[in-house]
């Protein structure tokens, strides 16, 4: 958690990007239109998750927090976000399934709120950059 | 073994609009197949007449939906309706309780979701069409000698 929370100071600070297109850029042989598509299903899938995940972590449904991580986890891969990140989604949705650690939940959740918005800022700049070459 | 000689039809279903849009592209770019996508088991459920060659399911399908039947539970229904299409199961969860309930249920195989997942599912699919032509070699010569 802690290499996690340094991480997001660096980027703060170096302007680091949180989103890594490759593996993107890979799957689709670079073709912008599925990039593009691929985007645009992040952009509206992951915003109502982490709504899901602020909601159940206030309500303490930990099925439902279980179940937001869980879905998640895959998106880190695609859009080439931090394995950290991806590590903090494992743990919550472990945590909330074993209901331990529960202590640890309210830091690992703001800090995915954090960098799933930037990475969503990050996104949609990139879909418009695309917008305008293709 | 196939619905035609040419394309086996895949079924690929998963709630995770993301992850299916980017199983889908693998196997549109990698594989000579048709494909359907589904982001329920309900949906799955309802073309499976169409009689598809392998089907890649989400073990954790009612995560969007609660209301939508589970993957174990679509799985079930699968094998009720056409027991020999084989079912491999996909999940981000990488615990042996999850695989085991998939293989007692009769699940070809499981895999989790990872940057190596397609590559696992490619060679899962040739060891089903492999077994299913070597199987239909044995019941040919067991039938006529």
């Amino acid at each position: 958690m802690n290499g996690a929370i340094m991480n997001i100071k660096t980027i703060k600070s170096d302007k680091f990007k949180y989103i890594d297109l490759s593996y993107l850029n890979h799957c689709t042989r670079s073709n912008s239109e599925l990039m593009m598509e691929m985007i645009q299903l992040y952009l509206e899938q992951t915003p109502p998750l982490i709504s899901k995940l602020k909601q159940s972590l206030q309500d303490k449904d930990w099925d439902s927090l279980q179940t937001a991580a869980h879905k998640m986890i895959p998106s880190f891969l695609i859009m080439g976000i931090g394995k950290d990140f991806e590590t903090m989604a494992r743990k919550i949705q472990e945590y909330s399934r074993t209901e331990q650690h529960l202590d640890e939940l309210p830091e690992f959740v703001l800090q995915l709120d954090k960098v799933c918005s930037q990475a969503c800022g990050e996104l949609k700049e990139e879909y418009n950059l695309f917008r305008k070459t293709t | 073994m196939m619905n035609n000689e040419i394309k086996p039809l895949f079924f690929l279903v998963d709630d995770d609009a993301l992850f299916l849009k980017s199983l889908e592209i693998d196997f549109a770019q990698n594989t000579e197949s048709n494909i359907m996508t589904f982001a329920t088991g309900e949906l799955c459920l309802e073309n499976i007449s169409q009689n598809p060659d392998v089907i890649i399911l989400d073990y954790y399908l009612n995560s969007i939906d609660i209301n939508a039947i589970n993957g174990i539970e679509t799985l079930d229904r699968i094998k009720a309706s056409n027991p020999l299409i084989p079912v491999i199961i996909l999940s981000s969860q990488d615990k042996i309780d999850v695989a085991v309930k998939c293989m007692k249920h009769n699940a070809f195989d499981y895999v989790v979701k990872s940057e190596t997942a397609f590559i696992r599912l490619k060679k899962i699919i040739s060891t089903i069409f492999q077994t299913q032509k070597t199987e239909k070699a044995l019941n040919w010569y067991m039938e006529n000698m």
